[in-house]
């Protein structure tokens, strides 16, 4: 019965595996040609713009000079779609002529986009922190927009300008090819599986690994190729603006020849790191080495460019160091699907599945609320930590791996505020002398309570609860109050006992005593209701037997008592200790971390630095390490505990 | 049954054409935090600019003060804040990063921007772009019962003599009061004393020496004259002026409307500083009308804005609202220009310092005020303190930065 369906599931896993690494080598050559293409207009479009910024840049009286030129470029280049040039609110020159010399319209959506990523510009021309131009692409309609400053000195605008441009095609598309490497793989394994039947694992992973090598060479190979198209398609295009401002204006060849090399948008081009303008009759002397490329500009002379073998060398290898990261996530990825289903257990997940679909039918609204609720805040506070994220989340994540933690680990002065060191040791005191005060008063009141002949049990009862009932957020406020040097009833009371008055919050130990005074108030009434449960459920006949047997009050509590109580209790202590470890309300309220933060709990410091200081990767990352001392603290105890239970066996 | 059918159909669809003609007007969503007074005076405003303007509709929604902001920031860039809103003006630098606000350069023509005090408008600009139209100023002021003070004091050698004929400890009496270990409260001695918080490149220079001198100042107002309460928070400042128990206070307009009925106060200008004969310059808040980026209806949130920043709106917002206006128009009403206390507001807003607008600025507070904490807990001198301020902030500005 088994044997027709074992014969499927090997070529099926190859075929699945095979399937995904094609998948991901597919995408990754789409991403690297969409990123060429890109790259190329951008270097285009931003060829275009430049020479129009510098006649702008001339003064005020280039209108003319603007217009001619402008003109002339969108005659020249039919993929130039539309030109804009802002200065102040009044357009300078606009492709459509009903524009040209009018006032920006704030209501106009386009024109409002120019006039916004003007002030944009302008703000990345003061902060320095990335080049000073802005750029869309638009890819339904198949072209991008470049905004760029027209500078006045070197960090300040003078106007805006603005160029859409089409999109080159994407060449190079090696899907056909990888296909047929797939494809071909895939029918050489069938073929030697019909022989070497015994030998079906060892083959599905050979070629497993042959088709992820020569993918990789394949994608490699195209994507050199890919970038010396473009290279030269840069080239060439640096030919034709050459060529016609050499025609229009060729008193700003020179400049803008300077411009390509360095100041603000050097680099744009990526390729060269100098370039200069000679003029036509110039003899070749001037080649400063043999590596540099000409481009000649007809009768206007030709533009000498330096390449920058560094920036292509590093390119290339980020390419490799790319696709080596990929292949080992692919590859495992790919691996254990194989695996998976050959082993026979994706039948059996999908037989498991339909059986008992109703089962899980059921439980798919609570999946989806504990995904939506609790994985995926979950997962994003997780990821967080090992980012460093902007003050306003949205903008560049830095991938900085273990740098958060490290940095937080590895400050070991424990006498500076805010050393996670120093934190943990006082949360630790904090929870340790909290948990036994409430466990120690909770126990003894619900001792108390729980004896039969007590008068006005329920009263007590009801009145007990009511510190737990209460928002803790008030009553927090109100013991703060309750604590003030000159105002407070603390001091008053002592003042009637004759002592002198405590400033409680200048103090470490006596705002510390404020903090525990507080959140044992609020605390113990959990652990007695607990207890009291507890001990409501342990049959009067015990004690009676121990009591004939001769036991004491404190014999019967040590032996009876408290081993009937502790299946009840640890699981209230485990609890409370998390709970009580966590206690950002009474801290943040009470004593606000006076004095100086030394009494700040580890959650709360986590607080700060993300709701004071924005450092939203540094404020994961504690959150994390709160998560992993809990988590471990959790699992040890419960192991431990488990070995007490049972106590009836 | 079927006529009756047939006429109730058409009655229904009748109404919804009535229902659709209506709905030609225009909703604008107006966002603030005012309470009593200042709310009823925004409404009333709010009721006048429907009179002038039919086809546009106001939607007020108060929003807690300390709770605004905050929703801005998160509504906002998905589309769903308000069109208009009005808050203060600290986070303009901050809002404009995150692209919440309309730069209003385009729609503000010179001739409007001459109406409003220059600093004020200061304080709206971030990046040369100005983002907000100013309604309203508040700084700090010297506020005083006259039952126990006859006669505002001049400088601060009269004020702590004056406080300290009002200072009996015994019997919960002081002759001063306000929240000394703010930074925010302390800014008229940073800034009078020749200190600062930000250099001209928006660097933090905590430590200056006036600052130093500035909480020297303070310190011995603190801790030597002995004038003042200990522990101080604003419940407590509240508390004792409205009980007759603090002769002075130092505070703003936000103050008066906690102030309860039958405490005869009156409001006059900090007093100089004694010291070096230098006027104090408290940080100048401005509250102002603002635009969503996002707003579907920006021309008739700009009608809306224009109008609650002209003389008419601003001199309603003066008189029921009791807020020190910004639109200078608005002092020439006789109303305006005689009340008891709104012209010593402007008067002292014109010493006053724009609070930075910038992001960075939500760096400074909470250091500065550790800072100023542990010069008042004797825990550290005030060169210390605002050496360790200066590191720390100028640390967290540099991963701010980055």
């Amino acid at each position: 019965m088994t044997a027709p369906r074992k014969n499927l599931a090997v070529p099926g896993a190859l075929l699945a595996a095979l399937g995904m690494v094609l998948a991901g080598f597919l995408v990754l050559d789409r991403a690297y040609r969409l990123e060429r293409q890109e790259e190329v207009s951008l270097a285009k479009a931003h060829l275009w713009l430049r020479p129009l910024a510098l006649t702008l840049e001339g003064g005020a009286e280039t209108g003319e000079k603007l217009a001619a030129l402008a003109g002339a470029v969108r005659r020249a280049d039919p993929r130039v779609l539309e030109l804009q040039a802002l200065s102040g609110t009044t357009f300078r020159y606009h492709s459509d002529p009903r524009k040209l010399g009018a006032d920006v319209d704030p209501q106009d959506a386009a024109d409002k986009a120019l006039y916004d990523s003007g002030v944009e510009i302008r703000y990345l021309l003061k902060s320095e922190r990335r080049k000073p131009y802005l750029l869309e692409f638009d890819r339904k309609s198949g072209a991008l927009k470049l905004s760029e400053p027209a500078l006045k000195g070197r960090r300040k605008s003078m106007g805006t300008l603005r160029i859409g441009y089409g999109l080159e095609r994407v060449p190079g598309a090696m899907d056909a090819w990888m296909g047929l490497l797939f494809l071909g793989i895939f029918l050489a394994f069938l073929l030697l599986m019909k022989r070497l039947h015994r030998w079906r694992w060892p083959l599905a992973a050979a070629a497993l690994l042959l088709a992820l090598a020569a993918g990789s060479l394949l994608l490699l190979n195209n994507e050199q190729r890919n970038l010396a198209q473009s290279a030269q398609a840069k080239r060439e295009h640096l030919g034709r603006v050459g060529t016609l401002l050499a025609g229009q204006s060729p008193e700003i060849l020179p400049v803008f020849a300077e411009d390509l090399k360095g100041g603000i948008f050097g680099g744009m081009l990526g390729e060269w790191k100098a370039a200069s303008y000679v003029p036509a009759g110039t003899t070749d002397e001037t080649r400063p080495n043999a590596a540099a490329e000409r481009v000649n500009l007809g009768a206007g002379g030709a533009f000498v460019l330096e390449p920058d073998a560094g920036a292509r060398a590093a390119r290339e290898g980020a390419i490799r160091r790319q696709l080596r990261v990929i292949l080992t996530v692919f590859g495992l990825l790919a691996g254990l699907l194989l695996f998976f289903i050959m082993a026979g257990h994706a039948l059996r997940t999908a037989r498991a599945l339909l059986t008992y679909r109703y089962s899980y039918i059921m439980i798919f609204p609570a999946m989806v609320g504990m995904i939506a609720l609790v994985m995926m805040p979950f997962v994003y506070g997780l990821s967080m930590g090992f980012f460093r994220v902007p003050p306003s989340q949205s903008g560049k994540w830095v991938f900085v791996g273990l740098q958060n933690f490290v940095e937080i680990l590895s400050d070991f002065h424990p006498l500076t505020t805010g050393n996670f060191y120093f934190v943990l040791l006082i949360t630790v005191m904090w929870t340790v002398i909290n948990v036994a005060l409430h466990v120690g008063i909770g126990l003894v009141l619900a001792i108390i309570l729980n004896r039969p002949d007590f008068p006005l049990k329920r009263v007590y009862r009801v009145l007990l609860i009511l510190p737990w009932a209460m928002p803790s957020y008030i009553t927090a406020l109100i013991w703060k109050g309750m604590f003030h040097k000159q105002f407070g009833a603390i001091n008053a009371f002592l003042q009637l006992l004759g002592a002198e008055p405590i400033s409680f919050f200048n103090n470490f130990w006596t705002a510390f005593f404020a903090n525990v005074a507080t959140n044992t108030w609020l605390g113990f009434p959990f652990m007695m209701v607990i207890s009291l449960g507890a001990l409501q459920s342990i049959p009067a006949d015990l004690y009676e037997a121990a009591q004939i047997d001769g036991a004491d009050k404190w014999q019967q509590f040590k032996k009876i008592t408290m081993p009937l109580l502790k299946p009840a209790l640890f699981p209230a202590i485990i609890l409370g200790t998390v709970w009580t470890f966590n206690q950002f309300n009474v801290i943040y309220l009470v004593s606000g971390g006076d004095p100086n933060r030394s009494t700040d709990i580890l959650i709360i410091q986590a607080y700060r630095f993300a709701f004071e200081k924005f450092n939203w990767g540094f404020a994961a990352a504690y959150s994390i390490l709160i998560f992993i001392i809990l988590v471990t603290y959790s699992v040890f105890t419960n192991r431990v505990t488990r070995a007490t239970e049972g106590v009836f066996d | 049954m079927k006529r009756t059918v047939r006429w109730l159909t058409i009655s229904l669809a009748l109404l919804a054409l009535a229902g659709m003609c209506f709905s030609q007007s225009v909703t604008i969503v107006f966002w603030h935090s005012y309470r009593g007074l200042e709310k009823d005076a925004l409404e009333e405003v709010g009721a006048n600019f429907t009179k002038a303007h039919p086809e546009i509709r106001i939607q007020f929604l108060q929003v807690p003060f300390d709770a605004l902001p905050d929703k801005i920031t998160a509504a906002v860039p998905r589309g769903k804040g308000p069109d208009v809103f009005i808050f203060g003006h600290d986070r303009v630098g901050y809002w404009a990063d995150k692209k919440v606000l309309e730069p209003l350069g385009l729609w503000v023509k010179k001739d409007m921007s001459s109406l409003f005090m220059p600093s004020t408008l200061e304080a709206l600009t971030y990046e040369d772009a100005l983002y907000g139209l100013p309604t309203s100023l508040k700084c700090l002021c010297l506020i005083y019962n006259r039952k126990l003070v006859k006669a505002p004091p001049k400088d601060t050698a009269e004020m702590i003599a004056l406080a300290k004929k009002n200072t009996d400890v015994k019997q919960n009496k002081f002759g001063l009061a306000y929240e000394i270990g703010l930074t925010y409260y302390n800014s008229a001695w940073l800034f009078g004393f020749g200190g600062g918080i930000f250099d001209k490149n928006d660097d933090p220079i905590i430590n200056s020496p006036g600052n130093v001198k500035a909480l020297n100042f303070v310190y011995d107002l603190y801790r030597k004259q002995n004038v003042m309460p200990e522990e101080i928070t604003n419940t407590l400042v509240t508390t004792l002026f409205n009980r007759g128990q603090a002769a002075m206070v130092l505070s703003g307009p936000w103050f008066l409307g906690e102030i309860e009925k039958g405490v005869d106060y009156a409001v006059a200008p900090l007093p100089l500083i004694s010291e070096i004969k230098a006027k104090p310059r408290p940080f100048l808040t401005v509250e102002a009308m603002f635009m969503s980026s996002q707003s579907q209806r920006k021309k008739e949130a700009f009608e809306v804005i224009k109008y609650f920043t002209s003389k008419e709106a601003l001199v309603v917002m003066a008189k029921k609202g009791g807020q020190p206006v910004a639109n200078l128009q608005a002092y020439d009403d006789p109303a305006v220009k005689n009340h008891p206390f709104i012209p010593v507001f402007k008067l002292q807003a014109e010493t006053a310092v724009p609070m930075p607008n910038i992001a960075e600025m939500m760096m400074v507070w909470t250091p500065f005020d550790l800072a100023i904490g542990k010069v008042l807990n004797r825990t550290a001198k005030p060169k210390e303190a605002l050496d360790e301020a200066q590191g720390k902030i100028a640390k967290d500005i540099q991963t701010f930065r980055q």
